[in-house]
């Protein structure tokens, strides 16, 4: 089969098994190696919202893994997780990789963005949903989605737990807690421009 | 042909990436070559489908879709980012630049490819007067080949979605497309 292709599909081959090899792909076995097993509870979302929630998230050490991962589903459908507040600029520039304009803040301290800076579509944004659990956020973006001229807006901010708040969650059977945090996040499909975000005290 | 549990093994078992890539090889050659005109992006194009392919692999789901329609679903976006790219003026630095591989012999061989493609590329451009829902159905079906069931599982719509909004599209267009009692012979 090899001797059928020509020399660019065999240099294509060659560097593709090379890349799986090295375990780069997400899901590859460098990435398991750094992967903990952890225990949270999740909280789901619909499209359009924004909410708070108060979750006790059991999280990696940071730095044991990448702060993000975009994929593809099998009905094209686009898969994002987010196991760190971190590189939105490199996530948004994943995404447009994937297709989709993308406007992604990170905020301390549960913070969130003033109100106003964009227009959300006027539509039921069916399937798109979000959830917060053991890669922290993952977001699932079905087909056209997000059409051209339109973003998706995601804002998220997390406020470490205190010491007394992990004593109490401690307790719980099977919860191991290393880390904990409260969370907030908001995302949407926007049209047209989006404005820069001014941070303002959450709820 | 490719099992379900085999296209979950491309993202870690080069054996596995090497059998997917000779099977969907031509597939995915074909696809690009039926939206660009040039060898350059060709190139570009389908070392990043297969790229995405090995990164999405770990989320495959064999309930959702026969794997050509999974890839099919990836190729799509990752022509359309292209386009959006290409739109706003900014290129997105690839992880592969597959151009760089071409040497004269290919270039002709995808030029060729490309050339034999092109009354398909004429009729993509000519969908894109309707509305996105209708052109991924009749872009699947009439450029690529699909039958309607095939391109309903692609989008993950039922057959009866995607022979209504066949339908509907042949009626908004100015140039000729099959009758779906004709795609479906």
């Amino acid at each position: 089969m090899n001797a059928e292709l020509d020399s660019f599909e065999r240099q294509l081959l060659s560097e593709l098994r090379q890349y799986v090899a090295d375990g780069a792909a997400p899901g590859g076995e460098s990435e398991r190696r750094r992967r903990h097993i952890v225990r949270t509870r999740l909280a789901l979302l619909t499209a359009g919202a924004a909410a708070v929630i108060v979750a006790v998230l059991v999280i990696p050490g940071i730095g044991s893994s990448p702060a993000y991962s975009v994929g593809f589903g099998n009905a094209g459908e686009i898969y994002v997780e987010i196991n760190r507040p971190e590189d939105a600029e490199g996530l948004e520039r994943a995404l447009e990789d994937h297709g989709i304009a993308a406007d992604i803040t990170y905020l301390p301290e549960l913070q969130m963005c003033a109100p106003g800076r964009y227009t959300a579509v006027d539509r039921k944004l069916t399937g798109m949903m979000t959830s917060v659990g053991e890669h922290q956020i993952s977001v699932t973006i079905p087909p056209n989605a997000v059409r051209d001229g339109e973003s998706f807006v995601l804002a998220w901010s997390v406020l470490p737990m205190t010491a007394e708040e992990m004593a109490e969650v401690a307790t719980e059977p099977g919860v191991r807690v290393s880390e904990g945090f409260h969370v907030s996040v908001e995302f949407d499909v926007a049209i047209g421009a989006v404005a820069p975000c001014e941070p303002i005290a959450g709820t | 042909m490719t099992s379900a549990s085999a296209v979950a093994s491309i993202g870690h078992d080069p054996d596995a990436l090497e059998a997917f890539y000779l099977e969907h090889l031509d597939q995915v050659q074909r696809f690009v070559a039926r939206r660009v005109a040039n060898p350059q992006d060709a190139a570009d194009l389908t070392a990043d489908v297969f790229l995405a392919a090995i990164d999405c692999s770990h989320q495959y789901r064999p309930g959702s879709g026969a794997p050509a329609a999974w890839l099919y679903g990836i190729a799509r976006n990752v022509v359309a980012g292209h386009y959006r790219s290409a739109g706003r003026a900014v290129r997105a630095t690839t992880r592969f630049r597959a151009r760089d591989w071409l040497d004269d012999g290919a270039i002709d061989r995808l030029a060729a490819r490309i050339d034999a493609e092109r009354n398909a590329r004429a009729l993509f451009t000519a969908l894109a007067e309707l509305p996105e829902h209708q052109r991924s159905v009749v872009e699947l079906v009439v450029v690529d080949g699909l039958g309607l069931a095939e391109a309903a599982e692609v989008l993950g719509i039922s057959p009866t979605n995607a022979r209504v909004r066949y339908h509907r599209a042949r009626k908004r267009l100015t140039q000729a497309v099959p009758t779906i009692a004709e795609v479906i012979s």
